[in-house]
């Protein structure tokens, strides 16, 4: 970990780390910065801000008041954004309402809600929905769409590369919305058919700030999810940002007895003993939390048996091989290939961000991806 | 605006606390703005349902003050509010 990331994994986490670090080469403005791409700038302002109230305390005492007034001004878009996504979430989840189509709330859409002390803790890009079938996330897509309701339908790689689809929606010149509609849990072969959408629905939480019909995993299902989200993330290429992990400390820190049982019973049940393990212990280490020991001897038997070995979760070769073998018939296998390999151009051009490059060119730069990272 | 009228939030206004100020947003038009906690703790009242004389009563009792600066803060205050169509006047 980086001297950065350390600071702002201590300072998150409550304790505020030793002062100065190095200040010859970090400014304000890199450790801004470095927050902003964590998704940590509010979790840290307000640990700075309750450091400042503290006077006299060795803590406070350490931290420049230009530091203070950095993450300050920082905090401002987050609050902005955040304020933006729950009246977007509003009416999003009435416009459902209206259309009798139920969901879920996944990810940060949700635990901003209630598992935060206040909305703009937890840094959103995008308002993520499960929804219990394709054919309700087409028709909830339809909607949204429609003229007047201002959302314009993006491309996924595919839908057996990614089982959702995306609406985006132009809030401002420098602030887009979007909106991600699952009918999976996962993206992923791998994990899309863990749990059902009834059985998250039967365990669901409301979310009274959002409305009366807003709800959320509940806390465990939160927990399994958040790691399998990482665990693909890991798979991409992505590493572990500092909001996902503290995602997790602070399900943990809610966790009963009750909560771990049946966290450890269900992450065994579904064959996601390692993924589980990996991800709760990834977060122990940034935030100093011990996994109970007993949680910790049951993941670790469990995941022996497992087909998928959790420690290589950063081989992108290996992720690769594991989902082409999960998928059921030889026809979708060649299908997710093809998508894999020849996804739309549409799609290509938003995750490039190059809006107005032809798909040759897009081709050309996803083969020269794919190839380093088949030879890393 | 006088300190007789009595002031509503619009639907499209939203508000936030972060720490002691208060931001902010006019959903109408994707801007906005930071009070100061001073200002925070008028807009509290005012979400509240207080007229402005109810806010001056309050603030009075809360800060030391003068009668004359709170009413004249709270005016001004209220117009700038007003000029942002942060609030409208109510009956």
């Amino acid at each position: 970990m980086t001297q950065i990331r350390r600071w702002l994994a201590a300072t998150v986490g409550g304790g505020l780390p030793a002062w100065p670090l190095d200040t010859q080469k970090i400014s304000s403005a890199d450790l801004v910065a470095a927050a902003q791409q964590e998704g940590v700038v509010a979790l840290a302002e307000a640990q700075l801000r309750q450091a400042q109230k503290d006077k006299g305390g060795p803590a406070c005492e350490a931290v420049p008041e230009e530091l203070c007034q950095a993450f300050a001004l920082a905090v401002r878009e987050e609050v902005f954004v955040s304020m933006v996504q729950e009246a977007e979430s509003r009416r999003l989840l009435a416009l459902m309402a209206d259309a009798d189509i139920s969901g879920l709330l996944l990810k940060g859409s949700a635990l901003a809600y209630w598992a935060y002390a206040a909305p703009h803790l937890r840094a959103c890009s995008d308002v993520d929905l499960l929804l219990p079938s394709r054919q309700s996330a087409e028709e909830l897509s339809r909607r949204l769409c429609a003229a007047g309701a201002g959302y314009e339908r993006s491309d996924t790689s595919g839908e057996l590369v990614a089982y959702e689809l995306m609406c985006r929606r132009q809030i401002s010149d420098a602030l887009k919305l979007e909106v991600d509609i699952h009918w999976r849990l996962a993206n992923s072969p791998l994990f899309a058919d863990a749990f059902t959408f009834d059985e998250l629905m039967a365990e669901s939480i409301a979310l009274p700030r959002l409305g009366p019909g807003a709800r959320g995993l509940g806390r465990v299902h939160a927990c399994l999810h958040a790691c399998v989200h990482r665990a693909l993330n890991l798979s991409i290429g992505v590493d572990d940002k500092l909001k996902w992990l503290y995602d997790l400390e602070l399900l943990m820190a809610l966790f009963t007895p009750a909560d771990w049982q049946r966290m450890v019973d269900l992450s065994i049940t579904k064959g996601l003993a390692g993924v589980v393990r990996n991800g709760l212990e990834a977060a122990g280490a940034a935030f100093g939390r011990q996994l109970p020991e007993d949680v910790s001897k049951a993941l670790k038997k469990a995941e022996k048996a497992e087909l998928l070995d959790a420690r290589r979760l950063s081989d992108w070769n290996y992720m690769q091989r594991k989902t082409f073998q999960a998928l059921p018939s030889l026809a979708l296998r060649l299908r997710w290939l093809w998508q894999r390999v020849f996804p739309s151009r549409d799609y290509l051009a938003g995750l490039y961000e190059r809006e107005h490059q032809g798909y040759a060119l897009l081709m050309a730069e996803r083969f020269k991806q794919a190839l380093r990272r088949i030879g890393s | 605006m006088n300190l007789s009228d009595k002031v509503t939030i619009p639907a499209q206004v939203m508000a936030r606390v972060v720490g002691d100020e208060t931001v902010i947003l006019d959903l109408a038009n994707g801007t906005y703005y930071g009070l100061d906690p001073v200002g925070a703790r008028i807009w509290q009242l005012l979400a509240e349902g207080q007229s402005l004389v109810q806010v001056c009563q309050a603030m009075l009792a809360e800060y030391d003050v003068t009668r004359e600066d709170i009413e004249r803060d709270v005016a001004a205050l209220g117009q700038a509010l007003l000029d942002k169509n942060l609030v409208s006047i109510g009956t």
